[in-house]
Protein backbone atom coordinates (compact mmCIF):
# COMPACT_ATOMS: atom_id res chain seq x y z
CA UNK A 1 0.00 0.00 0.00
CA UNK A 2 1.55 3.53 -0.81
CA UNK A 3 0.85 5.94 1.41
CA UNK A 4 0.35 9.93 0.68
CA UNK A 5 3.36 11.86 -0.26
CA UNK A 6 2.79 14.36 1.91
CA UNK A 7 5.90 16.89 0.94
CA UNK A 8 4.37 16.67 -2.29
CA UNK A 9 0.94 17.70 -1.06
CA UNK A 10 0.41 21.68 -1.93
CA UNK A 11 -0.22 23.57 1.40
CA UNK A 12 -3.14 24.47 0.50
CA UNK A 13 -4.79 20.85 0.33
CA UNK A 14 -3.83 20.39 4.13
CA UNK A 15 -6.66 23.11 4.26
CA UNK A 16 -9.83 20.56 4.15
CA UNK A 17 -10.16 17.03 3.14
CA UNK A 18 -12.09 18.11 -0.07
CA UNK A 19 -8.82 19.64 -1.39
CA UNK A 20 -6.92 17.01 -1.26
CA UNK A 21 -6.18 14.82 -4.50
CA UNK A 22 -9.29 12.05 -4.85
CA UNK A 23 -6.62 9.14 -4.94
CA UNK A 24 -5.04 11.13 -1.46
CA UNK A 25 -8.41 11.38 -0.15
CA UNK A 26 -9.48 7.60 -0.74
CA UNK A 27 -5.91 6.56 0.47
CA UNK A 28 -6.34 8.68 3.93
CA UNK A 29 -10.06 7.28 4.77
CA UNK A 30 -8.62 3.46 4.56
CA UNK A 31 -5.40 4.20 6.35
CA UNK A 32 -4.74 5.25 9.73
CA UNK A 33 -1.19 6.27 9.83
CA UNK A 34 -1.90 8.58 7.33
CA UNK A 35 -4.97 9.98 9.02
CA UNK A 36 -2.43 10.38 11.95
CA UNK A 37 -0.09 12.21 9.65
CA UNK A 38 -2.48 14.72 7.78
CA UNK A 39 -3.97 15.63 11.31
CA UNK A 40 -0.43 16.57 12.95
CA UNK A 41 0.15 18.57 9.93
CA UNK A 42 -2.88 20.46 9.68
CA UNK A 43 -1.81 21.12 13.25
CA UNK A 44 1.32 22.53 12.88
CA UNK A 45 0.06 24.43 9.88
CA UNK A 46 -3.00 25.94 12.25
CA UNK A 47 0.00 26.30 14.85
CA UNK A 48 2.29 28.40 12.50
CA UNK A 49 -0.59 30.55 11.54
CA UNK A 50 -1.83 31.22 14.68
CA UNK A 51 2.09 32.27 15.77
CA UNK A 52 2.62 34.70 12.86
CA UNK A 53 -1.01 36.22 13.73
CA UNK A 54 -0.06 36.49 17.11
CA UNK A 55 3.03 38.28 15.79
CA UNK A 56 1.34 40.63 14.07
CA UNK A 57 -0.33 42.06 17.08
CA UNK A 58 3.42 42.41 19.14
CA UNK A 59 3.31 45.95 19.61
CA UNK A 60 6.44 47.83 18.60
CA UNK A 61 7.87 50.98 19.46
CA UNK A 62 8.76 53.07 16.16
CA UNK A 63 9.58 56.50 17.71
CA UNK A 64 13.54 55.43 18.82
CA UNK A 65 13.95 53.67 15.23
CA UNK A 66 12.43 57.04 13.15
CA UNK A 67 14.76 59.16 15.17
CA UNK A 68 17.39 57.32 14.23
CA UNK A 69 16.30 56.69 10.43
CA UNK A 70 15.81 60.77 10.38
CA UNK A 71 19.48 61.21 11.65
CA UNK A 72 20.81 59.23 9.30
CA UNK A 73 18.80 60.31 6.32
CA UNK A 74 19.50 64.10 7.15
CA UNK A 75 23.24 63.29 7.42
CA UNK A 76 25.21 66.03 4.63
CA UNK A 77 25.62 64.47 1.57
CA UNK A 78 29.69 65.51 1.40
CA UNK A 79 29.97 63.34 4.55
CA UNK A 80 28.75 60.44 3.09
CA UNK A 81 30.70 60.78 0.30
CA UNK A 82 33.65 61.71 2.69
CA UNK A 83 32.68 58.23 4.60
CA UNK A 84 32.39 56.36 1.02
CA UNK A 85 35.78 57.71 -0.36
CA UNK A 86 37.46 56.51 3.46
CA UNK A 87 35.98 52.82 2.28
CA UNK A 88 37.18 52.87 -0.87
CA UNK A 89 40.51 54.20 0.11
CA UNK A 90 41.07 51.33 2.60
CA UNK A 91 39.82 48.81 -0.02
CA UNK A 92 42.50 49.84 -2.25
CA UNK A 93 44.95 49.64 0.31
CA UNK A 94 44.18 46.30 1.42
CA UNK A 95 43.80 44.85 -2.15
CA UNK A 96 47.39 46.86 -2.94
CA UNK A 97 48.98 44.98 -0.19
CA UNK A 98 47.84 41.90 -1.34
CA UNK A 99 48.55 42.41 -5.04
CA UNK A 100 52.62 43.19 -3.60
CA UNK A 101 52.36 39.79 -1.40
CA UNK A 102 51.41 37.68 -4.51
CA UNK A 103 53.80 39.57 -6.63
CA UNK A 104 57.00 38.86 -3.94
CA UNK A 105 55.55 35.55 -3.44
CA UNK A 106 55.33 34.74 -7.46
CA UNK A 107 59.01 36.14 -7.20
CA UNK A 108 60.49 34.30 -4.57
CA UNK A 109 59.38 31.03 -6.33
CA UNK A 110 60.77 32.17 -9.50
CA UNK A 111 64.23 32.65 -7.47
CA UNK A 112 64.24 29.22 -5.82
CA UNK A 113 63.43 27.73 -9.37
CA UNK A 114 66.62 29.54 -11.40
CA UNK A 115 68.62 28.29 -8.42
CA UNK A 116 67.84 24.83 -8.73
CA UNK A 117 65.54 24.43 -11.76
CA UNK A 118 65.54 20.44 -10.71
CA UNK A 119 65.07 20.91 -6.63
CA UNK A 120 61.95 20.34 -5.60
CA UNK A 121 61.13 23.41 -3.35
CA UNK A 122 57.89 24.29 -0.77
CA UNK A 123 57.28 28.12 -0.82
CA UNK A 124 55.32 30.67 1.15
CA UNK A 125 56.18 34.72 0.42
CA UNK A 126 58.88 34.66 2.98
CA UNK A 127 60.51 31.67 2.69
CA UNK A 128 61.12 28.99 0.40
CA UNK A 129 62.04 25.23 1.76
CA UNK A 130 63.89 23.71 -0.60
CA UNK A 131 64.83 19.79 -0.33
CA UNK A 132 68.62 18.74 -1.79
CA UNK A 133 69.84 15.85 -1.18
CA UNK A 134 67.82 14.22 1.18
CA UNK A 135 68.45 17.58 3.29
CA UNK A 136 66.25 20.54 3.94
CA UNK A 137 67.38 23.42 3.37
CA UNK A 138 65.48 26.63 4.21
CA UNK A 139 66.21 29.75 1.74
CA UNK A 140 65.07 33.03 2.67
CA UNK A 141 64.11 35.33 -0.03
CA UNK A 142 64.50 38.99 0.14
CA UNK A 143 63.36 41.71 -2.23
CA UNK A 144 65.33 45.18 -2.48
CA UNK A 145 63.63 48.01 -4.33
CA UNK A 146 65.45 47.18 -7.23
CA UNK A 147 64.56 44.06 -6.91
CA UNK A 148 67.84 42.36 -6.59
CA UNK A 149 67.20 39.31 -4.63
CA UNK A 150 69.45 38.34 -1.89
CA UNK A 151 69.26 34.50 -1.40
CA UNK A 152 70.40 32.61 1.88
CA UNK A 153 70.98 29.12 2.16
CA UNK A 154 70.49 27.65 5.59
CA UNK A 155 71.28 24.22 6.22
CA UNK A 156 68.33 22.61 8.72
CA UNK A 157 69.43 19.52 11.12
CA UNK A 158 67.54 16.58 10.49
CA UNK A 159 66.94 14.54 13.29
CA UNK A 160 66.42 10.34 12.95
CA UNK A 161 65.57 8.32 15.53
CA UNK B 1 0.94 53.78 -6.11
CA UNK B 2 -0.56 55.44 -2.84
CA UNK B 3 -0.83 59.02 -1.91
CA UNK B 4 1.75 59.03 0.78
CA UNK B 5 4.28 57.18 -1.29
CA UNK B 6 3.79 59.23 -4.20
CA UNK B 7 4.68 62.01 -2.12
CA UNK B 8 7.34 60.73 -0.10
CA UNK B 9 8.77 60.11 -4.03
CA UNK B 10 8.40 63.77 -4.50
CA UNK B 11 10.64 64.66 -1.21
CA UNK B 12 8.04 65.53 1.56
CA UNK B 13 9.22 64.59 5.04
CA UNK B 14 5.83 63.97 6.23
CA UNK B 15 4.86 61.21 3.56
CA UNK B 16 8.12 59.87 4.38
CA UNK B 17 7.64 59.53 8.23
CA UNK B 18 4.07 57.97 7.62
CA UNK B 19 5.99 55.69 5.31
CA UNK B 20 7.90 54.46 8.22
CA UNK B 21 5.43 54.50 10.65
CA UNK B 22 3.47 52.30 8.81
CA UNK B 23 5.93 49.69 7.26
CA UNK B 24 8.48 49.52 9.86
CA UNK B 25 6.89 46.87 12.36
CA UNK B 26 6.09 44.81 9.64
CA UNK B 27 9.62 44.68 9.20
CA UNK B 28 10.87 44.46 12.15
CA UNK B 29 8.92 40.93 12.99
CA UNK B 30 10.10 39.89 9.70
CA UNK B 31 13.89 40.74 10.55
CA UNK B 32 13.11 39.57 14.55
CA UNK B 33 11.83 36.17 13.14
CA UNK B 34 14.63 35.82 10.84
CA UNK B 35 17.26 36.47 12.96
CA UNK B 36 15.77 35.92 16.63
CA UNK B 37 17.46 39.03 18.04
CA UNK B 38 16.19 42.27 18.58
CA UNK B 39 18.79 44.24 18.80
CA UNK B 40 20.04 43.43 15.05
CA UNK B 41 16.35 43.02 14.42
CA UNK B 42 16.14 47.27 15.28
CA UNK B 43 19.03 47.63 13.19
CA UNK B 44 17.98 45.55 10.00
CA UNK B 45 15.06 48.06 10.16
CA UNK B 46 16.98 50.71 10.26
CA UNK B 47 18.89 49.94 7.47
CA UNK B 48 16.16 48.73 5.58
CA UNK B 49 14.53 52.75 5.83
CA UNK B 50 17.49 54.17 5.30
CA UNK B 51 18.40 52.31 1.99
CA UNK B 52 14.78 52.29 0.73
CA UNK B 53 14.06 55.97 1.50
CA UNK B 54 17.05 57.20 -0.29
CA UNK B 55 15.58 55.03 -3.19
CA UNK B 56 12.44 55.43 -3.07
CA UNK B 57 12.46 56.10 -6.94
CA UNK B 58 14.36 52.70 -7.49
CA UNK B 59 10.73 51.01 -6.63
CA UNK B 60 8.70 50.34 -9.57
CA UNK B 61 5.01 49.62 -8.03
CA UNK B 62 4.21 47.28 -11.34
CA UNK B 63 6.67 45.08 -10.33
CA UNK B 64 6.17 44.32 -6.76
CA UNK B 65 3.94 46.35 -3.87
CA UNK B 66 5.71 48.69 -1.28
CA UNK B 67 5.99 45.96 1.45
CA UNK B 68 7.02 43.26 -0.70
CA UNK B 69 9.98 45.38 -1.74
CA UNK B 70 10.86 46.68 1.62
CA UNK B 71 10.97 42.70 2.99
CA UNK B 72 13.57 42.21 -0.52
CA UNK B 73 15.45 44.73 0.97
CA UNK B 74 15.35 43.12 4.32
CA UNK B 75 15.48 40.01 3.61
CA UNK B 76 18.93 40.39 2.02
CA UNK B 77 20.39 43.00 5.48
CA UNK B 78 18.91 40.21 7.52
CA UNK B 79 21.18 37.68 5.24
CA UNK B 80 24.32 39.93 5.89
CA UNK B 81 23.91 39.99 8.88
CA UNK B 82 23.64 36.63 9.83
CA UNK B 83 26.91 36.28 7.67
CA UNK B 84 28.57 38.61 9.73
CA UNK B 85 27.55 36.58 13.00
CA UNK B 86 29.50 33.74 12.06
CA UNK B 87 32.32 36.65 13.56
CA UNK B 88 31.24 37.41 16.60
CA UNK B 89 31.89 40.66 18.28
CA UNK B 90 31.99 41.95 21.98
CA UNK B 91 32.69 45.88 22.33
CA UNK B 92 35.79 46.30 24.42
CA UNK B 93 33.60 48.60 26.65
CA UNK B 94 30.97 45.71 27.24
CA UNK B 95 34.29 42.86 27.94
CA UNK B 96 36.47 44.93 29.94
CA UNK B 97 33.30 46.04 32.29
CA UNK B 98 32.18 41.43 32.02
CA UNK B 99 28.97 42.88 31.34
CA UNK B 100 27.20 39.51 30.36
CA UNK B 101 25.87 39.43 26.39
CA UNK B 102 22.42 40.47 25.27
CA UNK B 103 21.96 38.52 23.03
CA UNK B 104 18.64 37.39 22.36
CA UNK B 105 17.40 38.83 25.49
CA UNK B 106 14.59 41.23 24.45
CA UNK B 107 12.80 38.05 22.32
CA UNK B 108 12.26 36.42 25.27
CA UNK B 109 9.55 38.95 25.37
CA UNK B 110 7.93 37.69 21.53
CA UNK B 111 8.52 34.13 23.26
CA UNK B 112 6.14 35.00 26.17
CA UNK B 113 4.03 37.43 24.14
CA UNK B 114 3.23 34.23 21.41
CA UNK B 115 2.72 31.51 25.02
CA UNK B 116 0.62 34.04 26.06
CA UNK B 117 -1.91 33.94 22.74
CA UNK B 118 -2.05 30.15 23.19
CA UNK B 119 1.34 29.29 20.53
CA UNK B 120 3.37 26.60 21.68
CA UNK B 121 6.32 27.66 24.31
CA UNK B 122 9.02 25.04 21.79
CA UNK B 123 7.66 26.69 18.10
CA UNK B 124 9.56 29.36 18.24
CA UNK B 125 12.80 28.10 19.05
CA UNK B 126 11.96 25.33 16.43
CA UNK B 127 11.48 28.26 13.72
CA UNK B 128 14.71 29.55 14.89
CA UNK B 129 15.96 25.45 14.35
CA UNK B 130 14.82 25.65 10.61
CA UNK B 131 17.69 26.19 7.31
CA UNK B 132 17.61 30.16 6.66
CA UNK B 133 16.24 28.90 3.48
CA UNK B 134 12.85 27.25 4.77
CA UNK B 135 12.67 30.14 7.50
CA UNK B 136 12.42 33.10 4.94
CA UNK B 137 9.89 31.28 3.04
CA UNK B 138 7.78 30.28 6.12
CA UNK B 139 8.08 33.45 8.12
CA UNK B 140 7.01 35.65 4.44
CA UNK B 141 4.00 33.57 4.26
CA UNK B 142 2.99 33.41 7.72
CA UNK B 143 3.98 36.61 9.28
CA UNK B 144 4.80 38.72 6.37
CA UNK B 145 1.19 37.52 4.76
CA UNK B 146 2.95 37.21 1.14
CA UNK B 147 2.00 35.29 -1.77
CA UNK B 148 4.24 32.63 -3.10
CA UNK B 149 4.75 34.42 -6.16
CA UNK B 150 5.91 37.60 -3.75
CA UNK B 151 7.85 35.51 -1.49
CA UNK B 152 9.61 33.77 -4.42
CA UNK B 153 10.18 37.78 -5.58
CA UNK B 154 11.60 38.35 -2.26
CA UNK B 155 14.03 35.63 -1.70
CA UNK B 156 15.24 35.44 -5.04
CA UNK B 157 13.55 31.93 -6.26
CA UNK B 158 10.11 31.05 -8.17
CA UNK B 159 6.80 31.11 -6.68
CA UNK B 160 6.95 27.61 -7.27
CA UNK B 161 9.67 26.53 -5.45
CA UNK B 162 8.60 29.28 -2.52
CA UNK B 163 5.40 27.30 -2.12
CA UNK B 164 8.14 24.42 -1.79
CA UNK B 165 10.48 25.19 1.38
CA UNK B 166 7.12 26.36 2.95
CA UNK B 167 5.65 23.19 2.93
CA UNK B 168 8.79 21.56 3.83
CA UNK B 169 9.07 23.81 6.76
CA UNK B 170 6.09 22.49 7.73
CA UNK B 171 6.92 19.04 7.73
CA UNK B 172 10.19 19.70 9.26
CA UNK B 173 8.33 21.81 12.29
CA UNK B 174 5.52 18.80 12.12
CA UNK B 175 8.69 16.21 12.68
CA UNK B 176 10.52 18.29 15.06
CA UNK B 177 7.44 19.06 17.49
CA UNK B 178 4.98 16.14 17.12
CA UNK B 179 7.45 13.39 18.25
CA UNK B 180 7.79 15.20 21.96
CA UNK B 181 3.84 14.55 22.59
CA UNK B 182 3.67 11.08 20.85
CA UNK B 183 6.93 9.20 21.89
CA UNK B 184 7.76 10.65 24.96
CA UNK B 185 5.21 9.43 27.74
CA UNK B 186 6.57 5.89 26.30
CA UNK B 187 10.24 6.85 27.21
CA UNK B 188 9.35 8.23 30.45
CA UNK B 189 7.32 5.05 31.16
CA UNK B 190 10.05 2.62 30.04
CA UNK B 191 12.72 5.14 32.65
CA UNK B 192 9.86 4.70 35.11
CA UNK B 193 10.07 0.64 34.95
CA UNK B 194 13.65 0.30 34.93
CA UNK B 195 13.89 2.46 38.12
CA UNK B 196 11.12 0.84 40.15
Amino acid sequence: MLHVAFDDLPLEALAADELLPPEARAHVADCADCRAELAARRETAAMVAAAGRALNRLPVNTARGWAAVRRRLGEPIALRVQRASRRLSLQAALSGAIVAMAFLSGMSLNLARAAGPSVPAIQTPGAVLIIRDDTPTLAVTRASAEFTPTLTLTPIPVVTN
Amino acid sequence: MDDWLTAATEGDPEAVEALYRRHAPAVFRLAASLLNDADDADEVTQDTFVYALRNLRRFDPARSAFQTWLFTIAISRCRNKRRRKWLDTVPLSRWLRSEPRREGQRLRIVEEWLTARGVRRDLWAAIQGLTPSLREALVLRFVGGLTYAEIGEAVGCGGRAAESRVRTAIGALRRQLAPQAESAPDWLEALAEARS
